[in-house]
């Protein structure tokens, strides 16, 4: 599965290159393998990874990767991974210690703060710089969260993150934090179709998961098209590339539209 | 950070199965029966345990109310405890009023044991024949304890001494009530109240039971947590609105996040059903779906065009798979077609599918013979048979 998806999102080094800030948005299509892909190739790569997720637990996470021959549980031991358990945090908030107030706690600015306190350790080891990942975005919308607050914090995220890094980093000028966010949206919700659009600016590229306009299919499962833009630092060209999938047990295969097995 | 979660790996070898649970085929995940088995099949198998079933109602709730009823009565059949909570009916009636199961096609345990004792006692019988197979390790089929997924007859009710033996727990709109003015939590103003006391209720619930994950039980347990019509006119919910201030309300959603994260580490299932229609905003049943694992919607016939149609005719309505879960594993359960309809007859209550799919998949393997060789072209000319042979 790794090659696969190195192959179609241009990723020569096996893994996410540094400074890259990755989104990947899912409309009406299952994305999550970019994501474990990111994961995984990471580790491999010698790569510390920072996983913030709002929908699942580690064990899931655990799972999937060992399919593809890695081991999520020891790197966390090993303190290649930090995982951070965004689902419990956000449900913490709805029973609040102390007496009732009114504002709905900062939330964000604590995971903001769990997140860089993380990356120190992260980069202690030995390890590559760390990647930053969160799954689904999106559930902090649902969270009643304004949607100009979740679109600070990804991107005072990304910065001081990056920042973050540039002071450790003296010695090795390449060095940089990478960022993957995972973001669904859907036509009608307004407020997530903004975010997907403001992280779709912000990113240096985003790959869009679509499901197929014909609807359900066994052997497609979806769309993705990646789209490349400037790098943090340096100019890039443009790219675009468009290609339908099918999830398999333990990978995913590509091909071009209209072009998979079961049609031909 | 809880590393512990409900779905654990089966290592180690189950000192004590669980009653009414089989591991998946596809992930190795411990499955409960809806109640209905169509139902489990189209799921791939049945309902995970740990997590969050969502059933937007069809209008009027009544075909709704039949799975609840399923689902409830599986809890009882199969001894796992159960807890029922409805705002709008009363759950004590809903609990009086669970079909009674099927029992003619399972054999009793005392008439199976003689056949058993006979056929062993046959196998120690020195072999006239096939000598060879004398030392082989005897097949013992384990006799079966606890089936996986009941039929149920809708005419009948179940017997009032199994429910009263069973473990079921009823919150109605007042208990809820209760709790809201105590206000023993403090939530925040926003947040619904009635909603808070059923999270409360539940994280009570699966704390005192010992049903978490994090918890050593040797008679482990699950619970089958059944709510009804949430997020009705009343439980307060005004479809993401706050109802007396301008202020948007995310209560339903972050009670649907608090739920999944309760039940991830707990053995337990929840069934919430909930009158989407009453919602108008498409972007507010979007948010909630995403935040289920499994999201069905049944949309019945009743009062629509549909209800003329030929091609429904057989059935009561449509089910649509909104969405599966994807838990360990990258690839989620795949049905054939989800083009599926149910049926209540006078008896039960199945899912069927409406038609099959076309042949296009390469797992299928297709006959190339034409069936009708005689209407077939042929490449050549002059070539075959045929009577338009030119």
């Amino acid at each position: 599965m790794i090659s696969s998806v190195n192959c179609l999102l241009n990723f020569d080094s096996g893994c996410i290159p540094d400074r890259e800030f990755l989104v990947i948005g899912q409309n009406g299509a299952n994305g999550s393998f970019l994501l474990h892909h990111a994961i995984s190739s990471s580790i491999k790569e010698k790569r510390s990874v920072c996983l913030l997720s709002f929908v699942q637990k580690l064990h899931h996470y655990n799972s999937v990767s060992q399919k593809v021959g890695i081991n999520l549980q020891a790197s966390v031991q090993s303190n290649q991974v930090v995982f951070i358990d965004g689902l419990d945090e956000l449900s913490k908030t709805f029973f609040k210690a102390g007496e009732p107030s009114e504002k709905v706690p900062d939330v964000l600015g604590e995971l903001k703060k769990s997140v860089l306190a993380a990356l120190p350790v992260l980069r202690k080891d030995g390890n590559r710089d760390p990647v930053i990942v969160i799954d689904d975005i999106t559930v902090l919308l649902s969270m009643g969260l304004h949607v100009a607050d979740v679109e600070r914090f990804v991107h005072s995220l990304l910065w001081e993150a990056m920042c973050l890094g540039r002071k450790d980093s003296e010695v090795t000028a390449t060095s940089g934090v990478s960022l993957v966010v995972v973001c669904s949206y859907m036509e009608e919700d307004t407020e997530a179709l903004a975010l997907w659009r403001y992280l779709q600016h912000l990113s240096t590229m985003h790959v869009d998961v679509v499901g197929l306009q014909t609807g359900y299919c066994k052997d497609v499962h979806g769309q993705v098209s990646v789209v490349w833009g400037d790098m943090i630092d340096a100019p890039r060209l443009c790219q675009q590339k468009k290609q339908q999938f099918k999830l398999l047990d333990s990978g995913v295969e590509f091909f071009a539209a209209g072009m998979s097995a079961a049609v031909l | 950070m809880a590393t512990s979660t409900s779905f654990q790996k089966r290592v180690k070898a189950k000192v004590r199965q669980i009653p009414g649970t089989k591991p998946s085929l596809y992930n190795n995940q411990l499955l409960i029966s809806t109640g209905i088995p169509s139902l489990d099949t189209v799921l791939g198998g049945g309902v995970a345990v740990g997590t969050l079933l969502l059933v937007e109602e069809d209008l009027y709730g009544t075909y709704t109310q039949v799975m609840v009823k399923y689902f409830a009565a599986e809890a009882v059949t199969s001894g796992q405890s159960l807890c029922v909570v409805s705002a709008d009916v009363d759950p004590n009636k809903i609990v009086q009023e669970l079909p009674a199961p099927v029992v003619d096609d399972v054999p009793t345990s005392q008439a199976q044991q003689p056949q058993l004792s006979k056929g062993s006692g046959d196998a120690d019988e020195k072999l006239a024949i096939a000598w060879r197979y004398q030392h082989q390790p005897k097949v013992q089929s384990a006799p079966v304890t606890s089936r996986f997924g009941h039929y149920y007859d809708l005419t009948k009710i179940m017997d009032e001494s199994k429910i009263s033996s069973a473990q079921i727990q009823c919150l109605s709109y007042k208990d809820l009530r209760i709790l809201e003015e105590t206000k023993p939590n403090s939530c925040t103003s926003t947040t619904n109240p009635c909603y808070a006391s059923l999270l409360q209720r539940i994280q009570k619930q699966i704390s005192e039971g010992n049903y978490g994950t994090a918890v050593k039980n040797d008679h482990r347990n699950v619970l089958r947590i059944v709510v009804q019509g949430l997020g009705s006119g009343m439980w307060g919910e005004n479809g993401g609105a706050h109802y007396r201030t301008e202020e948007r309300d995310a209560s339903l959603h972050r009670l649907l996040l608090a739920l999944r994260a309760t039940l991830r580490t707990a053995f337990a299932v929840c069934l919430i059903t909930v009158p989407m229609y009453l919602f108008q905003d498409p972007a507010f049943v979007w948010r909630a779906e995403r935040l289920c694992d499994t999201v069905l919607r049944l949309e019945s016939f009743a009062g629509s065009d549909k209800e003329k149609n030929p091609a429904f005719r057989d059935y009561s309505g449509l089910l649509h798979l909104v969405q599966l879960p994807c838990l360990n594993e990258l690839l989620p359960h795949m049905p054939d077609t989800l083009d599926l309809a149910f049926r209540l007859r006078r008896k039960k209550f199945t899912i069927e599918k409406l038609h099959m799919p076309p042949e296009l998949s390469e797992t299928v393997s297709r006959d190339q013979e034409d069936p009708v060789p005689s209407l077939r072209p042929t490449a050549g000319c002059g070539t075959g048979s045929s009577k338009l042979d030119f």
